[in-house]
């Protein structure tokens, strides 16, 4: 483990070295990114500015010389030491799952990364099959994938129906019981859809769904309305109302409005609704869990976590891997999307 | 108002049939719209249900109906093979004189010996003379013109002929039957028999087993019966059958059969829906009455009848609102509403491990969950009521201690983050809000992984040396019972390993630890939300301190942290509501453990409320329904007000008053 404290160290000094370069940089006017590249090479990026590129403006000796003052230093190398830390900490996990995914034998490693890489676990979900030290495994990953697969494109499909609709006539116009509607939308955005779990399952039951994957799509469809229809009313609250009005001068019915103006202008929020929509199904257990028993019929968030959970098919480079090719995906989404996502999720609570 | 008879037998009319009023208003096209909802109500229950047609026990018999039909094909197997080309009478009694070391003369229709002289068979095989058993099979050919009535008169037969028996295995077996047919198939045909043969028996089961609203009731009618009853007849297995069972062919056997009772659940659940759709039909109902009403008294006012297509488009323009919300209302209302109703209702039930219908219906109890768990008693036998309040506490601790530290964690590292001194900040930040991109599902998963007892974490602690510090201080190496007091006992990590999610004996040490890993899943929304607000707070209140003489302490402590946590704040109601129901963290990492089995009536050390419903509803050994539904309504209590008063604080909804 010696050699991570090393590198944690030695991050340490190459970013206090950096914002210190910067610092100066700053001092004698040099504007832009280019100082905080440049004071990523060691020693030479502070001797640059310092002695070889000339200032931008006549620099104040004591000006320059407050970055160098012990306090400074001390509390830039204090900031860093916490930023590298953290960062140690975040992507461990990281790390962590990459180098399991990597391990050729079936157990928990030993080591953050293996001594020999493999991509076994890779070719054991998708080829169905592999031997793991003495004995043969085999899984379902494909049809999980393409059991998650149908169900996320309809449940994106019907959510989008649902709710663009819904979110509009909250949007825009003033009925009787709109009060009460939203108060239920918002009530029931609170609540986990699995606390009528049994109910769930009663109603499966009786209408012979059980074991069945695309029926999940009733129930997220559902579940997605309150969020997604608080979500999309914020958006169009914002679109100028004059343009609807215009429209109404025109001729225009409140159906023609809404085809012609205002999904126009909303595709940015729909087809956020429709990616988000589309990832849910990716990462619920519960339902799935609960209501599907048949082994190649479940999704890929129950066949995953089986691999950590179920002792009859323990494998954790295969968990690894399985969780690599979901969440990548998935992390790469929320990462673009993060602006609108943090806005949309803040949009109940503070503008509404 | 001047009591008016016109309008009133309008009204009156409308309210009977729906649709008649509108019709003596002479608004034909209103008038077939309500009757068009009448018609599909009255529809729907009749179409449903099977008004008129006779009830039969026989249909209670679990699995596949048995029938007439069905029992036909036992018919089919037994005689009809027999009397096929191949098997003529003749041949059967061949077959019988063969079975017993004879010979048939067909000719002279006798049984003869070896000897080719005529025998008398009073062996225990065949005791029927050839007269009696060509008799009987006469009479079963004329019979099977009427096989319907197999099941009256087959068991009579097989009671008269009561030796038949003797070969019956022989024939059946050789016929082929056997093969289609299970040792139910053949427990159902007796019990059949036996009903049609004991009248008394079957009017015993017949009282029970028969309802009039199960059985022929339609969505409507049976759903109110079903919610106001919950069931009436739990299963019952039919042994009494057993008395025949020397019908059985050999390799079968005798065995129960199953009449099947009322599925409590199942009726609750059909109950509310069909409820929920009535309220829809109720509400055109009402609209059917007034419209009625108000055109009449116009009518009668005005002596002119109203523009009928005038009135529909006036409805289009006005109820826009409503017909496009109807899809989505539909929706919400039987698939997110119906269950949380649902829920609602089975806390008051005792549907529990020990009322699992079929076999034992539950039913209404009132207020009786909730007395057990507010008196700190016991329901079957398992802890609820002190289980309750331990877990409530760890909950409302959890909630309020994760919401605290991934605040104030994300406000830190936002304050971190902004500080002028950080280079490339974005790219920073992109690296710090990994935990937040990174599905909490799956970063769930692989902490569960590494912090098993061996796992990497332990492995690693091992291999740098911290477990010798460990075992030199004390904290591992012991039991708990040897690990002293006070401080030492909360600092016990373990025996063996440090125990991070499985520490039975010190189960603050997992749950601290849980509420530090949370912060890794939760500081980086607030951390990035946060950033947002300060970029945005106006420069000219700083460069104004600046001015003034504020040191950068004085900045933070009077313009930054005022203005981001009172932005944020309103978030942290919601933010504290998500953590009350924060399923993934306890249950991916340490599914509730470590700890809960009956002792606690099965809630971990670490389980909150919804992890413990969700054991209570899922663990097939547990299936403690009604408790987990009253845990759900009282988290539906606590989180829905908390939750809509914030919500009715807003702007946002005073604005739409």
């Amino acid at each position: 483990m010696g050699w991570l404290a090393w590198t944690i160290i030695i991050l340490i000094l190459l970013f206090t070295h950096q914002s210190l370069t910067h610092q100066i940089a700053e001092k004698l006017g040099h504007k832009g990114m280019l100082s905080g590249f440049i004071g990523l090479i060691p020693v030479f990026g502070l001797i640059y500015y310092l002695k070889i590129k000339p200032p931008m403006r006549p620099s104040n000796k004591g000006k320059v010389k407050s970055v160098f003052n012990l306090k400074n230093i001390f509390g830039t190398g204090l900031l860093y030491t916490e930023l590298v830390l953290l960062g140690v900490i975040v992507l461990i996990p990281v790390a962590y799952i990459i180098g399991t995914s990597l391990n050729p034998n079936s157990g928990i490693p030993s080591t953050i990364w293996p001594d020999e890489p493999s991509l076994k676990a890779f070719q054991f979900l998708f080829e169905g099959s592999a031997m793991y030290g003495t004995s043969e495994e085999t899984n379902e990953f494909v049809s999980w994938y393409i059991n998650t697969l149908q169900v996320a494109v309809l449940t994106m499909v019907f959510s989008v129906l649902f709710v663009t609709g819904t979110a509009y006539v909250f949007a825009r116009y003033k009925f009787k019981g709109k009060r009460a509607g939203l108060l239920t939308i918002l009530v029931l955005q609170m609540f986990p859809s699995f606390l009528g779990l049994i109910a769930i399952f009663t109603l499966f039951q009786t209408f012979g769904l059980l074991d069945q994957p695309l029926a999940l799509v009733i129930i997220y469809t559902a579940g997605a309305i309150p969020f997604n229809v608080w979500l999309i009313k914020g958006y169009l609250q914002g679109v100028p109302k004059e343009l609807d009005e215009s429209a109404k001068i025109d001729g225009a019915n409140k159906l023609q409005i809404f085809f012609r103006i205002i999904v126009p202008l909303s595709v940015p929020i729909i087809s956020f609704v429709a990616v988000t929509q589309f990832m849910a199904p990716w990462l619920d257990y519960i339902l799935p869990s609960f209501v599907i028993e048949t082994e190649e019929k479940w999704t890929l968030a129950v066949g995953i976590f089986r691999f950590i959970n179920d002792q009859a098919r323990i494998n954790y480079p295969a968990f690894s891997a399985a969780a690599i090719l979901v969440a990548v995906p998935i992390t790469v989404l929320y990462i673009v999307f993060q602006r609108f996502l943090i806005e949309g999720i803040t949009a109940g609570a503070n503008k509404g | 108002m001047k009591f008016n008879p016109v309008v009133m037998l309008k009204t009156l009319a409308s309210s009977l049939v729906w649709g008649t009023g509108q019709l003596l208003n002479k608004q034909w096209l209103k008038g077939l719209f309500f009757f068009s909802f009448f018609a599909l109500l009255i529809g729907i229950e009749l179409g449903t249900g099977s008004y008129g047609q006779p009830i039969s026990l026989y249909d209670q018999l679990a699995g596949n109906p048995i029938t007439v039909e069905t029992s036909k094909g036992y018919v089919n197997d037994y005689y009809y093979n027999l009397l096929d080309d191949q098997y003529e009478d003749t041949r059967l009694l061949e077959t019988v004189a063969e079975l017993n070391g004879l010979t048939y003369n067909a000719e002279l229709q006798y049984f003869a010996d070896e000897n080719g002289s005529p025998v008398q068979p009073e062996s225990n095989q065949i005791q029927f003379t050839e007269a009696q058993l060509y008799d009987f099979l006469a009479a079963e050919m004329t019979r099977i013109g009427e096989l319907e009535d197999f099941a009256t008169d087959g068991y009579e037969v097989l009671l008269d002929y009561d030796s038949f028996k003797a070969f019956q295995d022989t024939l059946v077996g050789g016929l082929g039957g056997r093969d289609n047919y299970t040792t139910d198939d053949y427990n159902k045909m007796l019990v059949q028999i036996l009903f049609r043969y004991d009248e008394a028996l079957f009017n015993r089961y017949d009282e029970v087993f028969t309802n009039r609203f199960h059985e022929n009731g339609g969505f409507f009618v049976k759903g109110i019966w079903g919610v106001i009853t919950l069931g009436v007849t739990p299963s019952r297995t039919v042994t009494e059958h057993y008395d025949l069972s020397f019908f059985i062919p050999e390799g079968f056997s005798r065995r129960g059969v199953e009449l099947q009772g009322n599925f409590s659940q199942q009726l609750l659940l059909r109950g509310i829906i069909s409820n929920l759709l009535l309220i829809y039909f109720i509400g055109v109902y009402i609209w059917n009455v007034r419209d009625a009403y108000k055109t009449a008294k116009i009518i009668d006012e005005t002596k002119q009848k109203p523009n009928e297509i005038k009135y529909f488009k006036d409805v289009y323009e006005n109820a826009f609102e409503y017909i496009v919300l109807t899809p989505a209302l539909f929706v919400i209302t039987f698939v997110s509403i119906m269950p949380i109703l649902f829920g609602m209702l089975v806390a008051f039930t005792n549907f529990d491990a020990q009322h699992i219908p079929p076999n034992n219906l539950f039913t209404w109890v009132g207020f009786e969950n909730f007395r057990v768990i507010f008196s700190l008693s016991e329901q079957g036998g398992l802890p609820f009521g002190s289980q309750f309040f331990k877990v409530f506490s760890w909950t409302l601790i959890w909630a309020f201690a994760s919401t605290f530290t991934v605040f104030f964690g994300g406000f830190i590292q936002a304050v971190v983050l902004s500080n002028k001194r950080i280079v490339f900040r974005k790219a920073w930040r992109s690296l710090l809000i990994l935990p937040w991109a990174i599905p909490a599902l799956i970063s769930q998963m692989v902490f569960n992984v590494m912090f098993r007892d061996r796992g990497w974490v332990n492995q690693m602690l091992e291999r740098v040396g911290v477990y010798d510090r460990l075992f030199e201080w004390g904290m591992l190496g012991r039991s708990y019972q040897d690990a002293g007091t006070g401080l030492q006992r909360l600092l016990y990590f373990g025996e063996d390993n440090i125990q991070w999610i499985t520490n039975e004996a010190n189960p603050w040490f997992v749950r601290i630890f849980i509420i530090t890993l949370n912060i890794w899943l939760g500081f980086p929304f607030f951390m990035a939300l946060m950033t947002g607000v300060m970029t945005s707070i106006d420069r000219s209140l700083y460069e104004a301190a600046e001015i003034d003489g504020a040191t950068g302490l004085q900045q933070f402590r009077f313009i930054t942290m005022p203005l981001v946590l009172f932005a944020t704040s309103p978030l942290l109601i919601m933010t504290f509501a998500q953590n009350f129901n924060n399923f993934g963290v306890i249950y991916f990492i340490t599914q509730g453990g470590p700890g809960g089995d009956f002792t606690t009536a099965f809630a971990g050390q670490t389980d909150i409320l919804i992890s413990w419903i969700y054991k209570l509803t899922t663990d097939a050994n547990v299936r403690w329904y009604s408790m987990a539904s009253v845990f759900s309504l009282l988290i539906f209590l606590i989180i829905g007000t908390l939750s809509a008063w914030n919500f009715t604080r807003t702007r946002a909804f005073k604005e739409e008053m």
